[in-house]
């Protein structure tokens, strides 16, 4: 990536923002292909995680038809309530990223921050969440996956491997959701150099389609373990 | 006018676009201007989002109200209204959050080629193990075994025999005996300490199952009044003959080799909390410990004979899969076992210091 140095382009007396002056790498025709080309290449690692967690959900469909007494006692365990509260938790937090989007797009720099905080606000709030009224409990009373299980009161045999199920979707969501906190939180941090702006937003959008995709995750894993039964 | 493409030699030639796909009509670079979602868009999106997921889980909570009542609704159409409501959530994230709307339709051909990828998978997946029944019985047996956690050692050495769920309400029992007996003042626990933990787990359990069943209230088989939603279960279960129901082998829905003639309660007892006495299939008597039903080998046709027999010979006998069977044999040996040796053990080893003494 080349790009001009700012302290040599002067606006009336100030170094233009980082994003004015932004220049498209070397090698690419124009900074619209670049753009482009980030997206796509963006697109395509979300494709493998879609398919992450497709092995997932396809676990969960199959254990579930051979298990469905298991499963049934097992989504009675979760709390809908926790589920709905930490669902409108993603969503308002997906909805603060697209505006952050929009805010880079327009040179909104200061509801760029704003907007990017609040939804590393709602990921910790999440996560938080998550631990303290599920994982933590859950684990104490013995409701674990496998070797691990040691709840007195399960009435299938088979509650172990919903567990298992439980706790892998769940853990391996989390974790995306602090990769991709931890995205917001770099490009927060970088936001402050006023790098991204209309014609450099690229790192936004892309740190936003990764969290749209821990929403879009979610989405179906709230009613596949706290819904259906 | 339109737009010619340049030649080699013409000023606007450009080597990185020789047919000038990505000149405007002008002939200069086409830098279109990117979609700007609207805020109205954005927020509308958002509520609209917020709305489906209250309505889905109020959805599944009259779901449930409807099933409690008998009314004829399936666990299909839960699971199909609740996933139809989710994908319609996912597109207005697709669509506006991630502006495939507006975007490049490269980007959603990648989406919905994965989501396609998906659909092979859990296909291919499904007819596979759906399916495995057809060619040997004792396949599809094999495979519904797993998942229990028997045969597997725990980390402090202990051996699950039996499926780790029964296993898990034993060492609740002995824990809770062990407690009972510190508060006595007794290093061991006796059998009469036994019987009071294996009551006050049991009488837990109901209370638990009552409190997580989603629905429908468990039909127990002492339940003779399954409308009276307000009667504690607890209180059904006493006025059922509470303990000594236990004791006599009365809850556990007409197993007559409960019964081992045996006078001596606190066996039975023991016994007793080896079932689980309603729909749950507990594998809990009828294996012997130490053995692993995933490594189990299977018969296999056609190779040398006897090479790939199970250890006992009359573990394949009954393909159907199902436990009334197994529970006719290597039943009475094991509970035996079980429910008296390992309570020792375990107070031996972990409790000694925790009472008042």
């Amino acid at each position: 990536m080349t790009t001009i140095d700012p302290s040599a382009v002067r606006n009336e007396g100030k170094p233009l923002p980082r994003w004015k002056t932004y220049v498209q790498g070397h090698h690419w025709r124009n900074a619209e292909d670049e753009f482009d080309a980030a997206k796509f290449g963006m697109w395509l690692f979300l494709a493998t995680e879609i398919l992450l967690f497709a092995g997932i959900f396809v676990g969960y469909g199959l254990l579930r038809l051979k298990h469905p007494e298991a499963f049934i006692n097992g989504s009675g365990y979760l709390s809908a309530k926790i589920g709905l509260i930490n669902t409108i938790v993603l969503l308002i937090s997906s909805f603060t990223v697209a505006m952050a989007v929009r805010c880079a797009q327009l040179n909104q720099q200061l509801w760029l921050k704003i907007n990017i905080v609040i939804t590393v606000i709602c990921a910790a709030a999440f996560f938080t969440i998550k631990l303290a009224f599920e994982y933590v409990p859950k684990w104490s009373e013995g409701k674990r996956p496998g070797v691990l299980f040691s709840y007195p009161y399960a009435t299938d045999p088979h509650e172990p491997l919903w567990w298992g199920v439980y706790y892998t979707g769940t853990a391996i969501h989390a974790l995306h959701v602090i990769i991709g906190a931890g995205l917001l939180i770099w490009v927060f941090v970088r936001s402050f150099k006023k790098i991204y702006g209309p014609t450099n937003y690229a790192m936004v959008e892309n740190a936003g389609l990764y969290w749209h995709l821990v929403d879009l995750v979610w989405i179906f894993l709230f009613p596949l373990l706290y819904l259906i039964h | 006018m339109t737009f010619q493409a340049p030649n080699p030699g013409d000023s606007s030639y450009d080597p990185a676009d020789p047919h000038g796909f990505h000149k405007d009509a002008e002939g200069h670079d086409a830098h279109h201007q990117h979609h700007v979602s609207s805020w109205k868009l954005l927020v509308g999106v958002l509520i609209a989002l917020l709305f489906f997921t209250v309505f889905t889980v109020n959805v599944a909570q009259g779901e449930s109200f409807l099933m409690g009542r008998d009314f004829p609704i399936t666990q299909l159409w839960n699971v199909i209204i609740a996933m139809s409501i989710a994908t319609i959530k996912a597109l207005l994230v697709c669509l506006y959050f991630m502006h495939l709307r507006h975007d490049n339709p490269l980007n959603s051909f990648v989406l919905l080629f994965t989501i396609a990828t998906l659909g092979v998978f859990l296909m291919f997946t499904a007819t596979d193990t759906g399916s495995r029944a057809m060619v040997n019985p004792f396949k599809a047996e094999v495979l519904t075994a797993g998942g229990t956690g028997e045969g597997m050692v725990r980390k402090d050495g202990r051996n699950i025999a039996g499926p780790i769920v029964a296993q898990a309400r034993r060492e609740a029992i002995e824990d809770k005996a062990a407690e009972i007996a510190a508060s006595h003042g007794r290093e061991e626990p006796n059998e009469d300490d036994l019987y009071d933990a294996s009551e006050y787990i049991w009488f837990h359990l109901y209370d638990a199952k009552a409190e997580h069943s989603h629905h429908k209230p468990v039909a127990w088989t002492f339940d003779d009044n399954p409308d009276d939603d307000n009667t504690r279960w607890h209180d059904r279960w006493m006025a059922a003959g509470g303990p000594e129901r236990v004791a006599h082998g009365g809850a556990h829905g007409g197993h007559a080799d409960d019964h081992h003639g045996d006078d001596h309660h606190g066996d039975d007892h023991a016994d007793a909390h080896h079932e689980d006495d309603h729909a749950s299939d507990d594998h809990g008597a009828q294996h012997e410990p130490m053995v692993s039903t995933a490594s189990r080998s299977v018969p296999r046709y056609g190779l040398t004979p006897g090479l790939f027999d199970p250890p006992h010979g009359d573990h394949h006998e009954d393909h159907g899969g199902h436990d009334d069977a197994h529970d006719a044999h290597g039943h009475d040996e094991h509970n035996a076992d079980d429910g008296h040796a390992a309570p020792a053990d375990a107070h031996g080893d972990d409790d000694h210091g925790s009472g008042g003494h």
